[in-house]
């Protein structure tokens, strides 16, 4: 048997060892601890990053595609309608597309006669717009830096008005898509107008106003129309339609009786031509059911003048409606001497119809 | 003779002097009585040991309900009952059957030191062990009913039909081999 000496040493030497063994399982204890720590903040984080969507899958890789990331029909310029070209609205439409401000693309059916949008003021000076080129090749990736957009500005001369073909001929630019017709609600407001006298007697070999003008239109035929043309100066060579701008006739002649417009329609000279065959045809006379020639008529629509004609010897003339006329409507801007103006004003609605007959009472 | 306690109390604020007086005087008691368990002297002492270190090691708080004695003697018990779960058979081969005979013997001799409780030690190895137990705790370690009910794990009157029976048989075994203890 061992002694109490003998037996204490071995007891004291066993706490020794428990003790140092209960050290150890708490150093591993601690490490193990620490290390699942460290995992489940590593795997937390992690997830948390994925799902914030910090961290996007790489979209060059073949098959895989972010998810987060919607596909918008976004239209860029080239996604344009066609139609969308023309009158102007691809200025418009291209500020809308660096400006930011566009809201979504509008078909040309869409848009009607008697609907009245507000127009956004652009921020980039435009060009006149009528008529117009072709789209320009602006990137739609490219950010909106504040570019002055100089879009391809074709004048329609007309070769043989009988055919209606016309010739363009490129001012600016290069163009490859004809113009067409376009959304005439859509016309951005035009800069500092830059107005020229009516009373100037060299304004028949003006330019066809086709640019837009700051016109109050009257609400009835009592109130005739008060047109400040804007005009902005452009190359003597271009087209010339026809006389531009209306002396307003200080008094309002009588309605004279309706008269249906002849079958065909008689051909002028010095027509605009038309971007849309709808082609109206009016007649002008005199008190006594007379014809009168030379009277001048414009047709407005969209606040712009889209077309202007001159009466023949018969009094007939034909007016051309764009094809996406919006608040179109006729005056009569000069009558020829010995003659007084009629200031009434045709608006052509929806189905539009020459049924009114222009009364030029002799002076 | 300390008690016990105020060595434990010194080995609790870091004297291990304290418990080395603890075993000094505890030990052989503590073997003995786990001897009546395992009925296995070096099996006892390893036992007794033990006991020692789970105290040292887990410094249980002694409440001084009862003696440090009767604290130690319900560790030791309960180290006991714990081997003899884990080991229910103990196979022994002779020679260290009487090597444990003779190890028995010189600890009876060192610790009991009357011939006539060694004679009374040698007649109670045939008791079965809670008889021996109840015996030892009230006739070798002079312990009271309460104490050796606290001890045991039992209520004081389970002690005392315990003891009463204990004692039976104990003057059976005492007057086979030609004894009579006046005591019983």
């Amino acid at each position: 048997m061992r002694n109490y000496k003998d037996m204490a040493d071995a007891v004291f030497r066993r706490r020794d060892e428990y003790v140092a063994s209960v050290k150890r399982k708490k150093r591993i204890a601690l490490n193990v601890s620490l290390s699942l720590c460290a995992c489940t903040l590593a795997v937390m984080g992690a997830f948390g990053i994925w799902k914030l969507g910090v961290v996007e899958p790489d979209p060059t890789i073949i098959g895989t595609k972010p998810q987060h990331i919607v596909e918008t029909t976004e239209p860029t310029l080239q996604s344009l309608p066609a139609n969308a070209t023309s009158e102007g609205n691809h200025t418009e439409e291209t500020a809308q597309l660096i400006s930011g401000n566009r809201t979504e693309p509008q078909s040309s059916q869409s848009t009607q006669t008697d609907v009245i949008r507000p127009i956004v003021k652009p921020t980039i000076p435009f060009l006149p717009s009528t008529p117009i080129g072709p789209v320009l090749p602006v990137r739609p990736t490219t950010p909106a830096p504040p570019v002055v957009i100089i879009p391809t500005v074709t004048v329609p001369v007309v070769t043989d008005p009988v055919e209606g073909s016309t010739t363009e001929k490129p001012v600016v630019g290069e163009p490859d898509v004809p113009p067409t017709s376009g959304d005439a609600d859509a016309r951005p407001t035009r800069p500092a107008p830059m107005v020229t006298d009516p009373t100037e007697g060299d304004v028949a070999e003006t330019v066809c106003p086709t640019m837009a003008t700051d016109t109050a239109r009257p609400d009835d035929a009592t109130n005739p129309p008060v047109v400040q043309p804007t005009w902005i100066p452009q190359e003597p060579t271009t087209a010339v339609c026809n006389t531009y701008p209306p002396t307003m006739p200080a008094t309002q002649a009588p309605c004279g009786p309706e008269q249906s417009p002849p079958t065909e329609p008689p051909q002028t000279e010095n027509d605009c031509p038309p971007t849309s065959p709808n082609a109206l045809t009016f007649v002008v006379r005199d008190s006594h059911g007379n014809g009168v020639k030379g009277a001048e008529f414009a047709l407005y629509s969209g606040g712009y003048c889209s077309d202007t004609a001159v009466s023949d010897s018969n009094g007939y003339f034909t007016l051309y409606l764009p094809k996406n006329h919006l608040n179109a409507y006729v005056v009569q801007l000069s009558a020829p001497n010995g003659y007084e103006i009629d200031t009434h004003i045709v608006y052509i609605g929806k189905t539009p119809s020459s049924d009114y007959l222009f009364i030029n009472p002799k002076a | 003779m300390d008690n016990g306690a105020s060595s434990y109390r010194r080995f609790l604020d870091g004297d291990d002097n304290g418990f080395i007086e603890i075993i000094k005087d505890y030990k052989d008691g503590l073997i003995l009585y786990i001897n009546n368990f395992t009925r296995n002297i070096f099996t006892a002492e390893d036992l007794a040991e033990d006991t020692f270190v789970k105290i040292v090691t887990r410094k249980p708080r002694f409440s001084g309900k009862s003696s440090f004695k009767t604290w130690l003697y319900a560790i030791g018990r309960n180290v006991a009952l714990d081997y003899l779960r884990r080991h229910s058979v103990v196979e022994v081969s002779t020679d260290e059957l009487q090597q444990i005979r003779e190890e028995e013997e010189s600890l009876e001799a060192q610790y009991i030191k009357k011939e006539d409780n060694i004679q009374l030690h040698k007649a109670i190895r045939n008791l079965i062990p809670q008889y021996r137990q109840v015996i030892w705790l009230v006739y070798f370690e002079d312990f009271s009913n309460i104490e050796v009910a606290a001890v045991m794990k039992k209520s004081v009157r389970s002690v005392e039909t315990l003891l009463y029976r204990a004692k039976q048989s104990l003057k059976t075994e005492l007057n086979k081999e030609g004894f009579e203890y006046e005591k019983l």
